[in-house]
């Protein structure tokens, strides 16, 4: 093969994403040079945080570049190396890797799996065992929950709702989660065995009182996914010294600052002593070895669970992308681009 | 003594902006004081904005002030009788009593004697003892605490000029902060950096409504700590000039509490706390009662040595304590509001 395609970051969007900012070209596939690696992706990542990177303003991580690739974690394999600890049919794993059939990069950009020594499936790597498992694994340890206290998390079927739920279950709490769907809230409190769930979007104004139905004794913990009027109810059913774990805000994420409808119940972190805690899975990079043996031990004994929702292309990927953020994906998103070894 | 006691009771609950017609002056008989009692004759009332909340709905029942009853306030007085072996008439106490010129401490709980604190070698005014050595004083002393303030960081904290404010801005000053502080008049501005030493300051509401501008002026190198009492457009500008790792300390939003739900205009840039790693913490001082002869310790210290200083507006007369506390929440007081109910002798 001597061709590859990309997706290219064409337009910045001005609130909601459109399939007109992404643009496929077709490109000569590259060789790599001395350093680098070539990588056949075969699965790539759709993260709601990439809605950061197609804004101007500075954040966490660089944004995409108009006219270049879009950027994604991916796990793929190794077609051609330069890079001695590198070699062809290697299964590799990258964070910032191009939406494309091939990405060629240094070799400090990727690290090895071995997903023959675990039996779990390759797309894990980008979701339970990938950075939403670790989010989720670090978020929850941020909460300092205790055994019997109350946990709600919202986008709760989501790529890292789906884990906080089940590992604050094993940790004895009572677990309530939001999805947008009655076959999302099914899955939660059947599959998962949260205790109770609701759908945000039939609760519509009352989310406060779908709360207080599946949580009558008061939310200690609140892991955010979603921001906004989420937010808002679960401060207000916040008990006392609750800790609520900013993990990410996506109804926050397609909106002008004049068209959001701000968080007017602020008051309640005072007279609660709340506290209200960001945080970024990349800064907690040293606790990776720990996070996975312990992941990888809940999958294989199926005391974690975990959904993945593939789309079929690169082609499909920015229609998947748009799909994730509007919340019509059930389970983490992931695009298979190549086929598996 | 005399036979008669005024208190002023919650008449009605407030919705939406307190007004002085939310509370009513009552004449009643002067109470006997059983064995353990105390009899406290009030000198100097502490108005607070918290106590806004404890007047309308936001808090549970059990918190609200009742309709009918008196207000609660903190308050140093004078011992006036004492059927408790620890208090003796004539003795200076602080305790958390009406709005009244007497009220019975019963069986003297919550009182306690004032501290011994100097500043040039005079005992400092009696009022100090509801703010810099008192609840907002220790609020300010927790609250830096929860933030975890370090050497050449910048903190920026609103309603600077007020109880807790002033104290904040000059614990910062002496950690070595560069500290920046927002006010709602020139007079108070001017206050900040002269009298206290802050680095910078702004008057927010001729600032507005291009509050980041004036924030960014005054903290050009962005902010490592908003310490917010205020809550609402100061609170989103700040989460638009924290650093990384930011802390924020709730300590009041005094611009929200006469908003109904649906006339407050949210804050809607939150995702800064995900994106920028912000720790948002609420205190209430309740959950550090144990810490108290501590920071009386720390805070006499300061105060002695002249480092840590302390404006107080003083209203005068029990009667007009519903103006100063109606005053006191939309900005009007300069400094620590109290208001002076009897004679200190």
């Amino acid at each position: 093969m001597t061709t590859n395609h990309q997706i290219i970051f064409k337009a910045r969007p001005e609130g909601w994403v459109t399939p007109d900012c992404f643009e496929m070209r077709e490109v000569p596939l590259v060789e790599p040079a001395e350093g680098e690696v070539l990588v056949r992706t075969i699965y790539m990542s759709m993260d709601p945080s990439m809605r950061g990177r197609m804004d101007a303003a500075k954040s966490y991580a660089p944004g995409w570049v108009l006219g270049e690739p879009c950027k994604t974690r991916l796990v793929g394999e190794v077609t051609a190396s330069r890079h001695a600890d590198f070699q062809q049919g290697d299964l590799v794993f990258g964070k910032v890797l191009d939406w494309a059939d091939y990405s060629c990069v240094p070799g400090k950009a990727i690290r090895k799996i071995n997903p023959a020594a675990t039996g779990l499936p390759l797309s894990y790597h980008l979701g339970a065992l990938g950075m939403p498992g670790m989010t989720a694994w670090v978020g929850l340890d941020l909460a300092d929950p205790k055994e019997g206290e109350t946990l709600f998390v919202s986008a709760a079927s989501g790529a890292v709702g789906q884990i906080v739920g089940q590992i604050a279950k094993m940790k004895g709490l009572h677990v309530v989660g939001s999805a947008g769907t009655d076959a999302k809230v099914d899955y939660l409190t059947g599959e998962l065995g949260f205790a109770a769930a609701f759908n945000y979007r039939t609760a519509g104004d009352d989310i406060l009182g779908a709360l207080q139905k599946t949580a009558p004794q008061g939310l200690d913990v609140y892991f955010d996914n979603v921001g906004g009027r989420v937010l808002e109810a679960a401060l207000d059913h916040a008990n006392q010294r609750a800790r609520v774990v900013i993990c990410g805000m996506i109804s926050q994420y397609n909106l002008s600052r004049e068209d959001t409808p701000g968080i007017r119940n602020l008051p309640h972190i005072n007279r609660k002593r709340i506290r209200m805690e960001g945080f970024i899975v990349s800064d907690h990079e040293d606790r990776r070895a720990e996070f996975e043996a312990e992941m990888i031990a809940w999958l294989k004994s199926g005391a974690i669970t975990y959904r993945v929702d593939v789309a079929e292309g690169l082609e499909n990927a920015p229609a998947a992308m748009i799909a994730m953020l509007k919340g019509e994906n059930f389970g983490k998103q992931v695009v298979h681009v190549g086929a598996e070894p | 003594m005399t036979a008669i006691n005024r208190q002023i009771v919650l008449k009605s609950r407030a919705v939406g902006w307190v007004t002085p017609d939310n509370f009513e002056m009552r004449e009643v008989a002067l109470p006997e004081i059983g064995e353990g009692d105390v009899l406290v004759r009030a000198l100097y009332m502490s108005l607070d904005p918290y106590m806004r909340s404890r007047i309308g709905t936001d808090r549970p029942p059990a918190d609200r002030i009742p309709l009918g009853g008196p207000m609660e306030a903190r308050v140093v007085g004078c011992v006036a009788a004492s059927r408790h072996p620890d208090f003796r008439e004539g003795d200076q106490v602080f305790g958390s009593l009406d709005w009244a010129d007497y009220s019975v401490a019963a069986g003297g709980k919550g009182l306690r004697p004032l501290p011994d604190a100097r500043q040039g070698g005079k005992p400092v005014p009696l009022a100090w003892h509801l703010g810099a050595l008192g609840m907002p004083g220790m609020t300010a002393w927790i609250g830096m605490q929860v933030a975890q303030p370090k050497s050449g960081e910048t903190l920026f904290v609103s309603a600077a000029s007020g109880a807790v404010g002033q104290i904040v801005g000059q614990i910062a000053k002496l950690m070595g902060l560069r500290a920046v502080g927002s006010a709602g008049t020139d007079a108070k501005v001017a206050f900040l950096t002269g009298d206290l030493g802050f680095d910078a300051a702004f008057n927010y509401k001729t600032a507005a409504p291009d509050i980041l501008s004036a924030l960014r002026d005054g903290a050009p190198d962005g902010l490592d700590i908003y310490f917010d009492n205020v809550g609402g457009a100061l609170l989103e500008a700040a989460l638009d000039a924290a650093n990384l790792r930011a802390r924020i300390i709730a300590c009041g939003m005094i611009s929200q509490y006469n908003l109904a739900r649906e006339e407050t205009p949210g804050v809607r840039n939150l995702t800064h706390i995900n994106r920028k790693r912000i720790r948002m913490q609420g205190i209430g001082i309740g959950d550090h009662d144990h810490r108290q002869a501590e920071f009386l310790e720390e805070m006499s210290g300061w105060l002695a040595s002249g480092q840590v200083t302390y404006r107080v507006d003083v209203c005068d007369g029990l009667e007009n304590a519903p103006a100063a506390f109606v005053a006191m929440l939309k900005g009007e007081n300069f400094g620590k509001q109290v208001v002076k109910v009897g004679s200190d002798f």
